[in-house]
């Protein structure tokens, strides 16, 4: 009776998790009609209140199996619109690196269509950083940046006394002092999932069921959860 | 006060911030439905390690109008519960948030509230090495704890001596703690040995910078837990909970429940299987990236030593090379717990007066 009432139990957490997907799966299809239309102006107007607020660094965290590009690149070009100057695209398997040219070319048609007759927008130049990560960058960094600060130190002579966290910090490649603010999350996982550990210590981790069929006003809300996160760092 | 609520058992609770006796020990009386709940869980698969981030003391103070070291105090009493649910769900590690180097920037009034609490504390469990020693809980104590007050760091390395042989469970406080100190000193530990000619630069890999960490020999973090509702890892274990479940939970530390945790026990295996997955892929990419360097720098090193003509590679000079690397990264390892025992034995002989 115990070992069935876990089973039962899981299987209701697993079936709400895959109802949560479907739930929002369907008020984004619902939302459509309504977004459908929607281009950069809208996608700014609707954002005006966070101006002054957005991450300059977006990550976003690819948690499922599926990897669909067209709706992927969405997200990337309302931030590209919305004025954030470097975005991380991760998965585990480093399979988005893998799709680059596909990304890039799916990016730029959608970005195209996104911003077509649009009149006020200074911001959207498709011209972003963006960073393809996966786990092959997590904790393999950190272990090259120790070795490339020792063979350093012993080429110089200086002692351990010198090595701080900013000085090892100058060491990582990843993401060097440019680490992303705000993380978001896709899937129904939560987890760092090999995200390489030195650039997240003060990154807000949010999270979305899904990035299919994602909508916009989603998007929108997403942003103004991080806006509304006080900031302490300790204090 | 007497906190209840719907099916969960009955906590008592202080709203004078005195310790409790020896209660902190054993305090958590469950009813039947629990006591079933928690039959249902273990059936499951629990995490080994778990870690928490405290979150929510000061807020905790506000809501329910009481002072920031009731709060505290209230915030202890609740590790003391904790550690009782996780004796009932047979997980051995537990470590706590407890204070981060970021926290000597406020305020000298809260710093010294903070201090006097922990002072209280850890000579109330100082007190009560019987009952940590029968009950075999070791107390392991991660952070950079010379920058506290001489007593504080003298109490601290007094409790992770005395307790050092018990295995049955173990308590890792994170005082002066971040994740980045931590890895930095991980790294600075390597380098040294490096400089002073005991490793050798390609020796630092994954796993020594794992072992060199203040958290060496225990095992990674299976779920990370943070209260308050606030969604970011404020810099603790980041290395150790890189494969980790999170849970961001919208509770006040001191409001931490048994039903909250069992919540955080049922989610953390909804997602195991995925986490397993990406466990059992890292470890053989991690080992094959393992091979191919050692291999290279056999080869690299063999070329240095020999004509060029010479300069073949074969497995036997690979394996020699190997079991030197490990013998030189066992040395070290070695060596380097016998520095950090001998430097607590010097911290648990200080003076209270200040060294």
């Amino acid at each position: 009776a115990v070992v069935s009432t876990q089973s039962t139990g899981h299987l209701f957490l697993h079936t709400y998790c895959q109802l949560q997907v479907a739930a929002q799966c369907f008020i984004n299809l619902l939302r459509w009609w309504r977004v459908s239309k929607w281009n950069a102006d809208i996608l700014l107007s609707q954002a005006k209140p966070l101006t002054g607020k957005l991450p300059s660094h977006v990550s976003f965290v690819f948690l499922e199996d599926d990897l669909p590009v067209e709706d992927l690149v969405k997200p990337i070009v309302w931030c590209i619109c919305l004025g954030v100057s470097t975005i991380s695209l991760y998965d585990y398997y480093g399979r988005l690196r893998r799709k680059k040219l596909e990304i890039d070319d799916e990016l730029r048609e959608y970005y195209a269509d996104f911003t077509r007759d649009v009149k006020n927008n200074p911001k959207c130049s498709l011209n972003p950083k963006i960073k393809f990560v996966s786990v092959e960058n997590g904790r393999t960094d950190l272990v090259h940046a120790a070795r490339d600060m020792a063979r350093d130190m012993l080429k110089s002579g200086t002692g351990v006394g010198d090595i701080t966290q900013v000085s090892y910090n100058s060491y990582h490649k990843v993401f060097g002092d440019n680490e992303p603010e705000l993380m978001i999350q896709f899937g129904k996982q939560r987890t760092l999932a090999g995200y390489p550990p030195w650039s997240v210590h003060l990154t807000e981790i949010l999270t979305l069921p899904t990035c299919y069929l994602i909508s916009p006003l989603q998007f929108i809300s997403t942003l103004n959860s991080y806006c509304k996160i006080e900031k302490r760092v300790g204090k | 006060k007497i906190h209840e609520k719907l099916g969960e058992a009955v906590v008592s609770t202080q709203s004078t911030g005195e310790i409790m006796s020896e209660d902190w020990f054993k305090r958590v009386e469950y009813t039947w439905f629990q006591s079933f709940m928690i039959k249902c869980v273990r059936t499951g698969r629990l995490p080994k390690h778990i870690a928490f981030i405290m979150d929510g003391n000061r807020r905790f103070a506000k809501v329910k109008e009481i002072t920031r070291s009731e709060s505290y105090a209230m915030g202890f009493e609740k590790i003391g519960e904790i550690l009782d649910h996780c004796e009932m769900f047979d997980i051995k590690v537990v470590s706590v948030y407890a204070f981060s180097i970021e926290n000597f920037k406020r305020s000298e009034e809260e710093r010294n509230e903070l201090f006097t609490l922990m002072s209280e504390k850890m000579n109330y469990l100082l007190t009560k090495m019987d009952k940590l020693n029968e009950k075999g809980i070791r107390i392991k104590v991660s952070g950079n704890i010379s920058l506290f007050p001489a007593h504080i760091t003298k109490t601290l390395a007094q409790l992770e001596l005395q307790t050092m042989s018990n295995s049955e469970f173990c308590l890792n406080l994170c005082l002066a703690y971040t994740s980045r100190d931590e890895m930095t000193n991980s790294v600075r530990c390597l380098t040294k040995g490096v400089l002073e000619g005991k490793l050798k630069v390609d020796d630092i890999n994954e796993t020594m910078l794992d072992r060199c960490l203040y958290t060496e020999d225990l095992p990674p973090v299976d779920m990370l837990v943070r209260t308050s509702g606030e969604v970011r890892l404020s810099d603790y274990m980041m290395w150790q909970a890189n494969f980790a479940a999170l849970q961001f939970v919208r509770v006040l530390w001191p409001d931490f429940g048994f039903w909250h945790f069992v919540g955080a026990l049922l989610d953390y295996q909804r997602q195991e299987p995925k986490l397993r997955e990406y466990r059992s892929n890292y470890k053989p990419f991690l080992d094959k990236m393992s091979q191919a360097e050692l291999k290279m720098s056999a080869h690299l090193e063999h070329c240095s030593l020999t004509s060029h003509e010479a300069c073949t590679m074969n497995s036997e000079i690979t394996a020699a090379y190997t079991r030197a690397h490990c013998l030189r990264s066992e040395k070290f390892i070695s060596g380097l717990k016998s520095e950090r025992h001998a430097y607590l034995e010097s911290c648990a002989e200080l003076s209270s007066a200040g060294a």
